[in-house]
Formats: structure tokens, C-alpha cells, sequence
């Protein structure tokens, strides 16, 4: 924390930075909050936790006070390499700080997990394989990471930041989650088609038309998003499960190719709709296809071509 | 179960092409009687397209027929573009608060329009040729961008016809064409130089944001109090009677306590505009 | 009207209710707790604190149809088709009520009465569930709510005590209703131990509360242009999600979907939080910015809908500040707004 507030400071102090975009902790320290920080004291505030879980990167549609400090995780420096990628930024603009990152806590999961609300924690701490749980009540416990951390954490293998940012903080994570790769796009991919169309018609059933997945993506930065437009009218107004079926799946071809599952459509989504699984089988066709996953290449994905693609298809 | 969304039946009778992109189109209710005063607008459905809110360009002692006068911009608008006569229309209204006619008798009248801002002035100022005798001195400033962006050009004569209405027509600077006999600059400017005075006077403006309050600032230099300037707000309505919550700014709701408002009363509302 | 119930006989009531009208109550749906039309006792999850939707979802609903058209070259034919059918919703809460209020006084404001809406709302029981247990994100007590109930027009409120079901009812239709289950049932009056365990359960409950909020309705008018707006809204991400679960947020759009011969208008859903909520098609949006739209909703809520229909536009459930995907709280906003501006 105070080696990132420091190099934060400095960062001010020799006006390589306008602002910081990072996180503060207002009251306890699962109440984290996103901030833009624009004067040198307020740097003391900057925190980092395992309950730091927004994607800080969309915060930058819009954004006009550069040059800026951004801290990213593993995940969202994923983001910020497409959109360079896609010359949405300019790489001179922006000063990235790393954090490297043991996985972030899921409080849907822990709160059911313990049977009780978040208020009662007084402390989490990732520990390698476990969380060290202490509640107000006293009691102490260790817990299985994989029971407490986030979805997306579970198959996050690749946390290596050094390449992309200009400082790293933290410690390395000592351990890493051997969960296979699209696990579960595989187990919908087990079931019928009934049961598939079952799954999704009840998952989408719910849909709030909230647009909270389209405006918390990194990369839903469209001006006008196709599900604005009227003329013409790419997705009706009305609630039928067609309809919102076609939007979320519309959404998920705009982003195939570009999607680096960060998960915040899925966590941002107050009926809890699985948004992940969507994007995650486009990702898995792009890699059995083609080699390719977003945030990790050189290339836009359509804009490269190889005499080695696969192309079975054709 | 009454539905206040549900529209009666009117059809079109007459389609006037003003300017490029303006219409004005005659209709005539089919079952319904439609009472209504200057400045109050409906909400106009194009069945299969949508409905949209326009103010009603001719003063209800014209009625049996009403007109809306309609630039194309978006998807209502081009649909109703494409209305010919005999096509069947929705209309719901007449909604929102008309013009203060009370107040305005007995005063010498100073109009200020621009390009479509024209429509809702009119409904009031041929209201008040027809009923001449209760009011004072007309002038009408009216300018648009072009000389082909002039609406009502074949109702000019006329109004210059009616007595003590002198009637000021402006293009904006490079707009005029070989045979333009107006005057040429913003509206604004034009105002300044007609230079009315605010004794016994009230003045009506309507027209794009950036006229208005141009015309706001010279009216307040020459002496206008903001009690006496009337205009229309032009904000996103959809429903029309104050549900949706679309045009609500500060504590009114523009479909409903609009959209005339007195520069007093706009002075009070927070500055969105 | 008061009665007690066994515990075990509260399956018994809902069958019996069940044999006359559609029943909504809150269910348990994988991870989803959802207010939605339940067939059997045991679908019902009365441990259920706050339905991710609102009650205002049962009666002005996320889409509905307001009439159809027919139209063959020059002729239309319109059709409104609205049938409402008696239901009874079960187990809501306190702030669920007060959403209603705020609802029932808009939509009839000014004798405009949108009848959508009226109609439903008349052939609606309500029965509410004392609040006992109210989380951290409550803060229903800033605007005079009892979370134990029965004080926001519903038609009967039922609390658990330890050992029963204590039953109230409010109005004419819920006294009807409580009158034909004693018949049925033979119920009994509450004893005077029932009724000191009530009390003191009434007492005991407590949720945050913030302090004069009927003062902000001047200090947001005051201080319209204050800097501290930027701050509050910076990490806002403009979606629908705080104004979708909101018991009372109701702004809505009207459209029409068609073919060549015939179509529909309805209305749905939408939000004063989207950028394109106020752009008109002349390219003009009076609030083009995330500041100006996140201080309309605020004024909207504490200022303007109080000053015109005398009601605070807020239930304090708190359903905004847990699903915002952007950590912006409320209730600190509102006390941070009450602490800094005059």
C-alpha cells in the first residue's frame, strides 16, 4: 500500500500525472469504491485489497485529463491492450501501474458460503492456497481459495504484468488455479439442445434491459450503442425473451474477438444472467479455430490472416 | 378502461411543402371535436412508426382543419414526411399551457421567429389578425437561415396586409438570394436594429436554442422585464401529460406547465438549457 | 383486525387464497430472489428480505402493451385489450408499500389517472411481512417507514412472533379477507402476550437512519451548481440499474412496433440515467453530461416530486446501493449532501 501511495506522490510531485485513476476504501475494507484522484494528499487514500474487483479501464471512455496514472490487474491490463490495439488510446498518455494480484474475493460467494452478511468480517487476507478469514466475533478461519475468489479468478493463469506496465507493486501470487480452460462453456456443451435453450431462456427471462454489462465493458465504447438506435431498430423496446435474447447475443458478437474476460458483465448484473459463458464460448472457438485470445496478441483478430489458420470450416 | 395513451382518429387533408425539410400538414379529426388555444401542442401518431409531440401551427378560429408544421430529423418526422393526403392519423391533446391571451390584449405585440420556431408563433399571431381589434401594434421579426427555409412564405402578404403589422423578414448573412428585399443578418441583430420599445409590450420568441438566447440578451438590453417575454421550451416530451418524466427540469414538466413559459418563470428553473 | 395464525396454518392460508386469486410472493430461483407468481406453499422463501425486483415490477410492469392497431389502406381499427385479474402479493415489505404511494399519487397527479396502472393497483391485496432482521442498506426510518409495517396503506401486515403468526389488517378488503379466513379457520384473537411481543419487536428494530431528509429538498436547490456533484458521480456508469430496481423510479417510453398491416404501441421501461434518455432529434441533449443526469435524479427524487406531490420520491430499501456495479452509496451521498451543502 505505501510503496503504491509513494510512487503515486512522486508521480505528482514530478507532474508526469494529472490524475490517478485507483481504488479507495471509504469505511470498511470490503466497501471498496473506484476513484479518480487529482491532488497529491489525496494519494494517501489509494488502497489496494482482494475486494478491488472493478476493471478501472472503462473508466477511461470519455476521459480527457490525461497524461494519467491507471492501476490494472492482470485482467484488466487485458483491456487496456485492446483498446491500444483498436487506437483508442495513446500508450505516451497513460502511466500503468501493475498490481499484481492473488484473485479477488467474491462476497456473493462468502456471504453464502458463512451464512452471514459481509458486515460481519473484520478482516480477509489471501494466504497461497487459503483465506484467513477473522469475524467480529472473534473466530478465526482458513478457507479454500477456490471457495472464495471470483469465477474468473479460478481460471486465471497468466498474471504476468511486467511486460505491459511501467511499475509493478506487490507480491507475485504464490498460487495459481489449475481449473481447465472454458469449463464451463464445456459443461453447456454436454447438454441438449432443449436443455441448453432451457438454461438460457430461464437466464435471460430476468433481463432488467439495465445496460449495465454494455456500459461497465472496457470495451463497449460505442458512442451510439446499436441497442440506442432507432433507425433502424436493431433490437425492439419490448421484453419478450426473443428480444432479449437477441440482445445479449448481438452484444456477445460485437465483442467476439475482442472479449478478455474480465468478467464485470457478469458481476455488474443485478438478475445474475451467466454473461460470462456467452463470451467465453466465442473465446473458445477463437482459440480452437484460430490460436487467438484477445488481450494476449500483437493483432486485431479479424485484421490478421495466416496461411496457417485452421479455416476447417471452409 | 379510458386509456389517456390511446389516440383518436383524424385525417389528412391537405400536405403544404414549406421548405426542404418543413411540411406543414392539414388534418381534420375524424369523430373527435379538438378545442384547443394557441401554443398547446399534440402528440401526433403515425401508426406503425410512432408518435411524437408538434404545437399546433393554425389558431383554433381557423379550425374546422388544424396544422402541424414538421421538420424532418429523426423517424417520426420522415414518416410523417411521407403522409399523403387521405392517410389516417393519430392525434392525442390538446396538451400543455397556451399562451397568456389575456394578458397580451391591449398590447402592442413583438414576435420574434425562427425558421420552424415560426410554427407556434403563428397559431398565436393569426389569433390575433382574426381578432385584430383586441390587440395593439403587431411587429413580426421573423428570419431563418436561407430564403428557402422561410416557412409560410405564401401567408406574408397577407400579414403584411392587416393593419399595424409591420412584418421584418431576415436571412442569415449569405443566405439571400439575387431577389431577397429583406433584411440580411441573425435575428438577433436584426431585433437590435428595429430596436421596439418595451412600454405596453410583450414580446413572443421562439426558435433554436442558440436565437433564444441571443434574443433573450437584446431584449433584456432594450428594456424588456422577463415577465414580459413569452416563449415556448422546446425539450423531449413522450407522453404528453406529465407521467414519463422525460421533460421534467426543475420542478415543471414542460408537456404539462409548458411549453409557454415567461422569461420570469424560466429565470427560475435550473440552467440546463 | 387482528388474529393469530399457528405457524402451520400459513400453508393452509395460502392454498385457501390461492383458490381465488393469482398469487405473488418472494421465490428463491437458483441465485435470483425474484417476486414472481408462485403455485405451491413451498415455492414460497418468506426469509427473503428484498426481491432483487421491486413491487412496483407487478403493477407498472417492464413492458406492456397499451393498444393495438389495425390498418388496411385508409382505414385503422384500434383495440385496447387491458384485462386485469384480482391478485394478492404476499410477504413485501414496508418500503415495497411507500414505493406504492409514491406511484399511486403520480400516477393519478392532477386528476390525469393513468389507468394502467389504477386499475391493477384496485384489484391488489397487499400483505406485508414485518421486517425483523433489515440489513446494512436499509434506511427506510429516514422517511418515517416502520419496518415492522402496517403503517403504509397495505391491506393486511403479518409479523412472526415466536410461536405464531400475529395478522393485521389495515383496510376494508384486508378486514374482509382476515373475516372469511376466521370463518374458515376459526383463528383466534391475540392474546395480550402477543400483543407485548409485537411491541417489543417494533421497538427493537432498526435500520440506518439519515437525518432531516426533507432539508435537502432546499439544499439541493440551493446548491445546483456545486462542485461536489462531479465527485459524487464521477465512478457512476450511467446504466439502468439503480432506477430499474427502484420501488418508486417510473419514467417510461412509449413506441410502436409494427408491420405492414398491423401493429402495437407500448410502453416500456426507461431510464433518466441513459445519455440518450433527453437528446432530441435535432441533435440537442440539455443533459449531455453524467453529473447533470445524476443530479436530476437526486432533485428529481428529494426536491421536485416532493415539492408537487408532497412525498419523498425514496423508500430507503437500499436495493440501489447493493447493486450498483459502482460502489456509489446512497446513503452516504444523502448525508454527505446534508453535511456540506447549506
Amino acid at each position: 500500500m505505501k510503496e503504491l501511495q509513494n510512487i503515486v506522490k512522486a508521480l505528482f510531485k514530478e507532474d508526469k500525472i494529472k490524475s490517478v485513476l485507483g481504488y479507495v476504501t471509504e469505511d470498511y475494507f470490503y466497501n471498496v469504491k473506484p476513484v479518480k484522484i487529482s491532488k497529491i494528499e489525496d494519494s494517501e487514500k489509494l488502497t489496494f485489497n482482494p475486494f478491488c474487483v472493478y476493471n478501472l479501464v472503462t473508466y477511461l471512455k470519455k476521459e480527457k485529463d490525461f497524461p494519467l496514472a491507471i492501476l490494472v490487474k492482470p485482467c484488466d491490463i487485458r483491456a487496456l491492450r485492446v483498446l491500444l490495439l483498436e487506437n483508442q488510446l495513446v500508450r505516451s498518455n497513460l502511466f500503468i501501474i501493475g498490481l499484481n494480484c492473488k484473485g479477488i474475493i467474491d462476497k456473493r460467494k462468502i456471504t453464502t458460503l458463512f451464512h452471514l452478511e459481509i458486515s460481519q468480517i473484520e478482516s480477509a487476507e489471501i494466504l497461497d492456497r487459503n483465506v484467513k478469514f477473522k469475524f467480529n466475533s472473534g473466530k478465526e478461519i482458513l478457507e479454500d481459495i477456490e471457495k472464495c475468489i471470483s469465477e474468473k479468478c479460478l481460471v486465471c493463469k497468466d498474471r504476468e504484468l511486467e511486460g505491459d506496465c511501467d511499475i509493478v507493486v506487490g507480491e507475485k501470487p504464490a498460487y495459481l488455479p489449475s481449473s481447465e480452460d472454458f469449463l464451463e462453456v464445456k459443461e453447456l456443451e454436454a447438454l441438449s439442445l432443449e436443455e441448453r435453450a432451457e438454461y438460457w431462456n430461464k437466464a435471460f427471462r430476468d433481463c432488467l434491459r439495465c445496460y449495465a454489462c454494455i456500459k461497465v465493458c472496457p470495451l463497449c465504447y460505442c458512442e451510439n450503442c446499436f441497442v440506442d438506435k432507432t433507425t433502424p431498430q436493431w433490437v425492439a423496446k419490448n421484453y419478450e425473451i426473443g428480444t432479449l435474447r437477441d440482445f445479449h447475443i448481438i452484444r456477445a458478437f460485437h465483442l467476439a474477438g475482442r472479449c478478455i474476460d474480465c468478467g464485470e458483465c457478469q458481476r455488474v448484473c443485478p438478475v445474475n444472467i451467466p454473461l460470462r459463458r456467452l463470451n467465453q464460448k466465442l473465446r473458445k472457438i477463437l482459440k480452437e479455430e484460430y490460436n487467438y485470445t484477445p488481450g494476449k496478441e500483437n493483432e486485431i483478430f479479424l485484421g490478421s490472416f495466416s496461411p496457417g489458420d485452421p479455416d476447417r470450416f471452409l | 378502461m379510458f386509456l389517456i395513451y390511446t389516440p383518436f382518429t383524424a385525417e389528412v387533408i391537405d400536405i403544404v411543402k414549406e421548405t426542404p425539410d418543413i411540411k406543414t400538414i392539414r388534418w381534420k379529426p375524424l369523430k373527435n371535436e379538438l378545442h384547443f388555444k394557441p401554443g398547446q401542442f399534440v402528440e401526433f401518431s403515425v401508426f406503425g412508426i410512432g408518435e411524437s409531440p408538434f404545437c399546433i401551427s393554425s389558431s383554433p378560429t381557423r379550425s374546422p382543419l388544424f396544422e402541424c408544421s414538421i421538420k424532418r430529423l429523426g423517424k417520426v418526422t420522415t414518416a410523417a414526411h411521407k403522409l399523403s393526403p387521405g392517410d389516417i392519423i393519430g392525434i392525442r391533446g390538446p396538451y400543455g399551457r397556451c399562451f397568456p391571451l389575456e394578458e397580451l390584449k391591449e398590447r402592442n405585440l413583438i414576435f420574434v421567429g425562427g425558421g420552424i420556431g415560426m410554427a407556434p408563433l403563428r397559431s398565436l399571431l393569426q389569433y390575433v389578425i382574426d381578432n385584430r381589434k383586441d390587440f395593439g401594434q403587431i411587429t413580426v421579426i421573423y428570419g431563418a437561415r436561407t430564403v428557402a427555409d422561410l416557412c409560410y412564405k405564401q401567408e406574408f402578404l397577407e400579414w403584411q396586409k392587416v393593419p399595424a403589422l409591420s412584418l421584418i423578414l431576415t436571412v442569415d448573412p449569405g443566405g439571400e438570394d439575387e431577389n431577397w428585399q429583406g433584411e440580411i443578418g441573425f435575428v438577433p441583430t436584426v431585433l437590435e436594429k428595429v430596436n421596439p420599445k418595451p412600454d405596453k409590450a410583450k414580446v413572443i420568441t421562439c426558435g433554436p436554442t442558440i436565437m433564444i438566447k441571443f434574443t433573450l440578451a437584446t431584449l433584456t438590453r432594450l428594456g424588456f422585464a422577463p415577465e414580459d417575454i413569452i416563449t415556448t421550451l422546446e425539450m423531449k416530451m413522450k407522453c404528453g401529460v406529465g407521467k414519463c418524466g422525460r421533460c421534467n427540469i426543475g420542478r415543471v414538466y414542460v408537456c404539462k406547465d409548458g411549453p409557454v413559459f415567461k422569461y420570469s418563470e424560466i429565470k427560475e428553473l435550473p440552467n440546463e438549457f | 383486525m387482528e388474529i393469530i395464525v399457528p405457524k402451520d396454518k400459513l400453508k393452509d392460508i395460502f392454498e385457501n387464497i390461492k383458490e381465488r386469486f393469482t398469487v405473488f410472493a418472494p421465490q428463491k430461483d437458483g441465485d435470483k430472489k425474484l417476486l414472481s407468481q408462485v403455485k405451491a406453499f413451498k415455492e414460497v422463501d418468506l426469509s427473503i428480505l428484498k426481491t432483487q425486483s421491486s413491487l412496483k415490477e407487478l403493477l407498472f410492469p417492464r413492458f406492456e402493451i397499451l393498444f393495438d392497431y389495425k390498418w388496411n389502406k385508409k382505414e385503422i381499427t384500434i383495440k385496447e385489450d387491458n384485462v386485469v385479474k384480482p391478485q394478492v402479493v404476499l410477504g413485501i415489505r414496508a418500503c415495497d408499500i411507500r414505493g406504492l404511494k409514491v406511484l399511486d399519487n403520480l400516477f393519478s397527479w392532477e386528476n390525469i389517472k393513468d389507468n394502467l396502472y389504477l386499475e391493477r393497483r384496485q384489484k391488489t391485496v397487499l400483505i406485508t411481512q414485518s421486517c425483523l432482521k433489515p440489513d446494512s442498506f436499509c434506511f427506510c426510518q429516514s422517511f418515517s417507514i416502520s419496518p415492522v409495517g402496517g403503517e403504509g396503506g397495505e391491506d393486511i401486515n403479518f409479523t412472526e412472533l415466536s410461536d405464531c403468526y400475529l395478522f393485521r389488517s389495515f383496510s376494508y378488503a384486508g378486514e374482509k379477507l382476515l373475516k372469511e379466513l376466521i370463518e374458515e379457520f376459526s383463528f383466534s384473537l391475540p392474546a395480550d402476550k402477543d400483543k407485548k411481543a409485537f411491541e417489543e419487536l417494533k421497538e427493537k428494530t432498526t435500520t440506518s437512519k439519515i437525518a432531516n431528509i426533507e432539508e435537502l429538498a432546499i439544499k439541493i436547490k440551493r446548491n445546483f451548481y456545486h462542485n461536489l456533484w462531479k465527485d459524487i458521480s464521477w465512478s457512476c456508469l450511467n446504466c439502468g440499474i439503480c432506477t430499474y430496481t427502484c420501488p418508486t423510479c417510473h419514467c417510461f417510453d412509449i413506441v410502436d412496433e409494427s408491420n405492414d398491416r398491423e401493429g402495437r404501441r407500448i410502453r416500456c421501461w426507461d431510464s433518466c440515467m441513459f445519455s440518450h434518455f433527453t437528446a432530441m432529434a435535432s441533435g440537442c441533449n440539455p443533459r449531455e453530461t453524467k453529473e447533470s443526469r445524476f443530479r436530476q435524479r437526486l432533485a428529481h427524487k428529494f426536491s421536485y416530486f416532493p415539492e408537487n406531490l408532497g412525498i419523498v420520491a425514496c423508500t430507503g430499501c437500499g436495493r440501489c446501493i447493493e447493486l450498483c456495479p459502482a460502489g456509489i452509496n446512497l446513503q452516504k451521498i444523502l448525508t454527505k449532501l446534508g453535511r456540506e451543502c447549506s
